[in-house]
């Protein structure tokens, strides 16, 4: 946790299944019902017209793209930078992508990661990490 | 049915650009439409539309007070940022070209140079928008955000790092030349490029647009009225917007084929308003908040195959004896950023023949948006 980062609100349409899922320590995405697409972000229904229900994913990803980022940055990032994002692409489907922060184990600061390790296409696990009291996110590791 | 040949660009005007001026935005923004009134040779009292970006600070009636215009008949604005500038005139053209209105105003103002004023800089506590899916993990600001999308296409196309070089110091050249750019008398070689600080890897300081005080404005009236007016007219060919499934401004990472931008609708569409292709555009203005979206906007708007930017580019495609001269007064990275608008300026100084890099009998010149926004583009000719 890093106090007073930006947090994302867990009230907006159609992703309360994503969060209560977060809050079991699992993480679930959108599935449409009739093609078996995944989404994310959360949406109303399928290109298809489908029906979406969120479902378990296998938390196997591989690193999409990154960057380090270096100052300027928010005050409460500020101590870590530079650090790493990531970009991970999850195993279901290309397109089912997520933010995160890179970490060997659940904990590791936003800067834990030496980039230099980082290749494209690597293998990574999502891990639930809490970015507040009662906001969980996935964090990837390596 | 299209507007093509119906509008002209009759005026340009703006302000000083710099850090810490004096005048207000808003001030800046009627700096700005006055010079472009009287580059036209059209008064105040005869604008009755007026176009802007919706991330505009001035509201619309703050303008028609304070410059005296008379009753409008049209206004709207433009949203997604720098995708705008090109649509904001687009939207301006079509009023025109139907007859909603007789004579139109586009502006852009910002006063951006202080750190403090930066938009994401002022992200709120708890976000509402789709920035809720990156910003917590610490992507926190555009550059982050083109960043990684460069070192994908990095990945796929092969190393853009000489060509991002060579951008950033064919557009300083350009800036050295255009005595109103920021960053006139500064030239700069590749060690001073490569020498200055990383950002978000692999985008370094020079790879980024100059946070600006200043303002740009132009002045369309219907092609026929803009014949018996002050300047050459510079006509409106065609314009697009593009918008592609699956995008989320900026942090548009989430579709599986995510190298393929609103750009390309874009484009697209505008190639379908013209008889115009690629090969007949003798000058570019590409929107460069950062300095791939020109790697990427060369690829859209069919310029080079997919992949091929990079040695477009260093093969000098970009300088004024190159293939495609872009960004001919230095654009975003060393002329000024007015979210696009000031590209649109130059383009316009460029058919008109009046540019400080004049580029030998310019006759067609495209205007693109932000290719990490949905935006839209501009093909500009002369007349006749």
């Amino acid at each position: 946790m890093i106090p007073g980062i930006p947090l994302p609100s867990r009230d907006g349409p159609f992703e309360a299944g994503f969060w209560a899922a977060l809050d079991r320590g699992e993480l679930a995405h959108q599935q449409c019902a009739a093609c078996s697409a995944w989404h994310f972000p959360p949406r109303w229904r399928c290109a298809c017209g489908g029906a979406l229900a969120y479902r378990p994913v296998s938390g196997r990803a591989r690193l999409w793209s990154w960057t380090v980022v270096h100052p300027p940055v928010l005050p409460a990032f500020a101590p870590f930078a530079p650090y790493p994002v990531a970009i991970a692409e999850l195993a279901e489907a290309p397109g089912l992508r997520m933010v995160g922060p890179l970490v060997e184990q659940p904990g590791d600061p936003l800067n834990h990661v030496d980039p230099a390790r980082l290749r494209i296409g690597m293998p990574l696990a999502a891990c639930v990490i809490a970015l507040a009291d009662g906001v969980r996110w996935p964090a990837w590791k390596i | 049915m299209t507007i093509a040949g119906k509008v002209a660009i009759a005026g340009i005007g703006q302000t000083p650009f710099g850090r810490g001026l004096e005048p207000s935005e808003r001030e800046l923004a009627c700096i700005a439409i006055d010079a472009a009134l009287q580059d036209a040779g059209v008064d105040a009292g005869q604008i009755d539309a007026l176009c802007s970006y919706t991330m505009e600070a001035t509201p619309d009636f703050e303008i028609v007070r304070n410059c005296g215009f008379g009753p409008l008949h049209y206004f709207a604005q433009v949203p997604h940022g720098g995708g705008a500038g090109p649509a904001a005139i687009g939207h301006a053209a079509m009023a025109l070209a139907t007859g909603q209105a007789k004579a139109a105003v586009v502006w852009r103002a910002r006063k951006r140079s202080a750190a403090a004023s930066r938009v994401w800089a002022q992200s709120a506590a708890v976000l509402e928008d789709h920035w809720k899916w990156s910003r917590p993990s610490g992507l926190l600001r555009p550059v982050d955000e083109v960043a990684v999308m460069a070192r994908r296409y990095a990945h796929e196309y092969g190393d853009i790092a000489p060509a991002l070089a060579e951008i950033a110091m064919a557009l300083r050249a350009y800036a050295c030349a255009n005595p109103a750019a920021m960053m006139h008398g500064k030239p700069m070689d590749e060690a001073a490029y490569y020498a200055a600080r990383m950002v978000a890897d692999p985008l370094r300081l020079f790879d980024n647009c100059l946070e600006t005080d200043g303002a740009v404005a132009l002045v369309l009236l219907p092609v026929e009225r803009a014949r018996d007016a002050r300047q050459k007219p510079v006509v409106i060919e065609a314009f697009a917007q593009g918008m592609i499934p699956g995008h989320q401004s900026m942090a548009d990472f989430h579709r599986a084929d995510a190298l393929t931008s609103c750009g390309h609708v874009a484009a697209q569409q505008l190639w379908r308003m013209t008889g115009f292709t690629p090969a007949d555009v003798d000058v570019a203005q590409i929107y460069d908040a950062f300095s791939p979206l020109i790697l990427f906007s060369l690829e859209a708007y069919g310029f080079v195959p997919k992949g091929e930017a990079a040695r477009f580019i260093c093969d000098g495609g970009l300088r004024s004896d190159g293939a495609l001269p872009t960004n001919t007064a230095g654009g975003g990275l060393s002329e000024a950023y007015l979210h696009g608008l000031n590209l649109v300026t130059e383009a316009v100084r460029q058919i008109r023949g009046t540019a400080t890099t004049q580029i030998a009998d310019a006759r067609l010149a495209l205007v693109t948006g932000c290719d990490a926004t949905p935006n839209g583009a501009l093909l500009l000719r002369s007349d006749g």
